[in-house]
């Protein structure tokens, strides 16, 4: 399960939350997840966590045209 | 005493330095300052030579057949212009105190060649065979030298040095005459006639001490410093290393004092008990021991000798503790030199940390995992999962190099527990990528060199197993729509194969050896792609080698060792190790 924005920050923001929801402890583990660009640059994704929602467009997977392709 | 032939005489010799002999019962050295020497010998109504191929008296050759008072002296006959051929007797005077010495010396030499050699021209010289010295009968104090003829150039010549030297036949002066033949035209040429040991002078001191002073190879007297002193060993030696029949065990020599630098001898010794009975190892005298099966139960020190002329010194290390069965020897200690190797089984001896890092889903809490008997320590690693899911943060290089792979980012970090169960292929444990998996190598390993990588894998979809994940350039790959596939820096390489086949264990390797790659899986190569030379193959991502985690490892990785040199020779033996262990084909 993927979130999709069109703001980066709005992912952003949802890693910080898992973070802090989280506790990692700073050392081994800092993030939730990166961000994920579309090659359009218009469009940005994140995994979901299991235990965290945010306002954002929910998807079950990422489409083929997120993939840049393999030449 | 052929070992002071290791000593070149010392550049210009001074009185002081110390004259390398023995005395006439054998003890080695005598350590008389060679002024000391000169001196005896100049009481003796000579003059000492030394240093100057083999004579060791000089008196000048008397044209009138008188003798200098108080001097022993070579009376010439026939006179001046008289050749080295045609001389059959010497008569010599002895008219000082100090000449019964000489007397007493020459006479132990009847039956040896002799030598009288003009000094300033090794040109002019004669080689005799001292038949007899007996004392003249009409004038005691003379004694008549009877020789015959060996080998001789030139003529006697007033107001010149001559010298008078022998090489006894006895045993324990040693230096006798070989056979000379051929025509014989310097006096240097003379000392390939001599056998070994070569030249040693027998001289009676006024005392009435016998010193036998030993020539160099190049015929010359040695001579040492007179700072020279004997070896001692002011510190023990000492030994490391592991007590395992198959390790290697290291002795450090203790500090050694001695002038001339003493000549260094290790040997290592075998003890039952590690006190008593010890032997020496046939063909241990290196730095180095390798513990083989007659060490097992047994000790082991290292006995160093110290030797220069003056003397000997011996130290012994301390025992080392009993020898122990062979242990584990993993793939690194055989095939070594890896830049990077990361597995779930312990890969050396030597590596004494933990396999990974994993954090557990229940409280993000993270532990180091270890290893037991050798293989990742999966009770541990299940008992600290506690039913819950673990990831791995941290897959340590053992190679030594630190190149450990890491990731931070909790989505991104590799599966190795499910709900309290460690992943494993064919009964060995395994890290699970489910396509947005990968672990970062902090310092991206630029390879330029010949490099072979070492994989051992199951893919469930086609994807990467290593690469850079910074650019697109850099990765190995199993394609659905191709080959097998590999980039090096941007030079695409499909490999004479299909694709590894999804759900299956593989040892994959690929390996480049100059303008050439190659990969083998399974043990069978699938042909050689040239035009590599030159290119970097950059790697800073296992589970993934391209842009994001787009074409992350679908799959399970359970060893990537990477070398970055040719190991091409070593390829059935790596593929052997590691299908014995995973026991994949």
């Amino acid at each position: 399960m993927y979130y999709i924005g069109t703001n980066k920050t709005d992912l952003e923001a949802y890693n910080k939350k898992v973070v802090w929801g989280e506790g990692y402890d700073g050392e081994f583990t800092t993030d939730w997840a990166g961000v994920i660009d579309h090659p359009s640059g218009n469009n940005f994704a994140m995994v979901k966590h299991p235990k965290y929602d945010a306002e954002l467009t929910l998807v079950e997977t990422l489409g083929a045209d997120w993939y840049p392709e393999i030449e | 005493m052929a070992r002071l032939s290791t000593y070149a005489i010392d550049g210009t010799p001074v009185s002081s330095d110390k004259l390398i002999g023995t005395d006439d019962s054998g003890v080695a050295t005598k350590n008389y300052p060679l002024g000391t020497v000169a001196a005896w010998l100049k009481e003796s109504g000579a003059t000492a030579i030394l240093g100057q191929n083999n004579f060791i008296f000089q008196t000048e050759v008397d044209p009138q057949v008188g003798r200098l008072p108080g001097t022993f002296s070579l009376p010439v006959v026939g006179g001046d212009g008289t050749p080295f051929s045609d001389i059959t007797t010497l008569k010599f005077s002895i008219t000082s105190s100090a000449g019964q010495y000489v007397v007493d010396y020459i006479a132990s030499t009847v039956g040896s060649k002799v030598i009288l050699g003009q000094l300033d021209d090794l040109n002019a010289f004669g080689v005799y065979a001292l038949e007899s010295f007996t004392q003249d009968p009409e004038t005691p104090t003379f004694y008549n030298a009877v020789l015959s003829l060996a080998s001789g150039n030139g003529s006697l010549i007033g107001a010149k040095s001559y010298g008078f030297a022998t090489y006894s036949s006895s045993a324990t002066s040693g230096g006798t005459w070989g056979g000379i033949t051929g025509t014989i035209t310097n006096q240097t040429d003379l000392v390939d006639y001599v056998t070994a040991p070569r030249a040693s002078y027998a001289i009676q001191t006024p005392n009435g001490t016998s010193l036998i002073i030993v020539a160099g190879n190049d015929g010359t007297l040695a001579a040492i410093p007179p700072t020279s002193t004997a070896p001692s060993i002011t510190t023990l030696p000492t030994i490391s290393g592991t007590l395992n029949v198959g390790r290697t065990l290291t002795a450090t020599p203790g500090t050694v004092t001695g002038e001339p630098a003493p000549t260094q001898v290790l040997q290592w010794q075998r003890s039952d008990n590690g006190t008593t009975g010890w032997s020496n190892i046939a063909g241990a005298t290196g730095t180095t021991y390798l513990l083989g099966s007659l060490d097992e139960d047994k000790y082991i020190r290292v006995q160093q000798t110290e030797e220069n002329v003056l003397g000997t010194a011996t130290a012994n290390s301390a025992s080392t503790g009993q020898i122990q069965p062979a242990a584990f020897v993993g793939l690194l200690d055989t095939y070594s030199g890896a830049a990077a190797a990361y597995s779930l089984r312990k890969l050396s001896f030597t590596y004494s940390g933990a396999a990974i890092v994993v954090r557990r889903s229940s409280d993000n809490t993270t532990q180091a995992i270890g290893f037991v008997n050798n293989e990742l320590d999966t009770t541990s690693l299940e008992s600290f999962c506690s039913g819950t899911d673990g990831f791995v943060t941290t897959w340590y290089d053992q190679s030594g190099n630190g190149n450990d792979a890491v990731n931070a980012t909790a989505a991104e970090q590799p599966q190795i527990v499910s709900s309290g169960t460690a992943y494993s292929v064919n009964s060995k444990p395994a890290i699970s990528g489910n396509g947005s998996k990968q672990l970062g190598i902090s310092t991206e390993l630029n390879i330029s060199t010949d490099f072979f990588i070492a994989t051992t894998l199951q893919y469930d979809a086609h994807t990467m197993v290593l690469g850079s994940n910074i650019d697109t350039a850099n990765f190995l790959y199993s394609s659905s729509l191709t080959q097998y596939r590999a980039r090096i820096d941007n030079l695409n390489v499909f490999f004479n194969a299909t694709a590894l086949a999804l759900n299956t264990q593989y040892n994959s390797n690929v390996f480049r050896v100059g303008n050439d790659v190659d990969h083998s899986r399974n043990g069978t190569l699938n042909g050689v792609i040239s035009g590599a030379v030159g290119r970097v193959f950059k790697i800073n991502a296992l589970m993934n080698g391209y842009t994001a985690t787009s074409y992350a490892m679908s799959g399970y990785a359970q060893e990537i060792i990477i070398w970055d040199s040719n190991q091409s020779t070593n390829r059935t033996g790596i593929e052997t190790n590691i299908n014995d262990f995973y026991s994949i084909y």
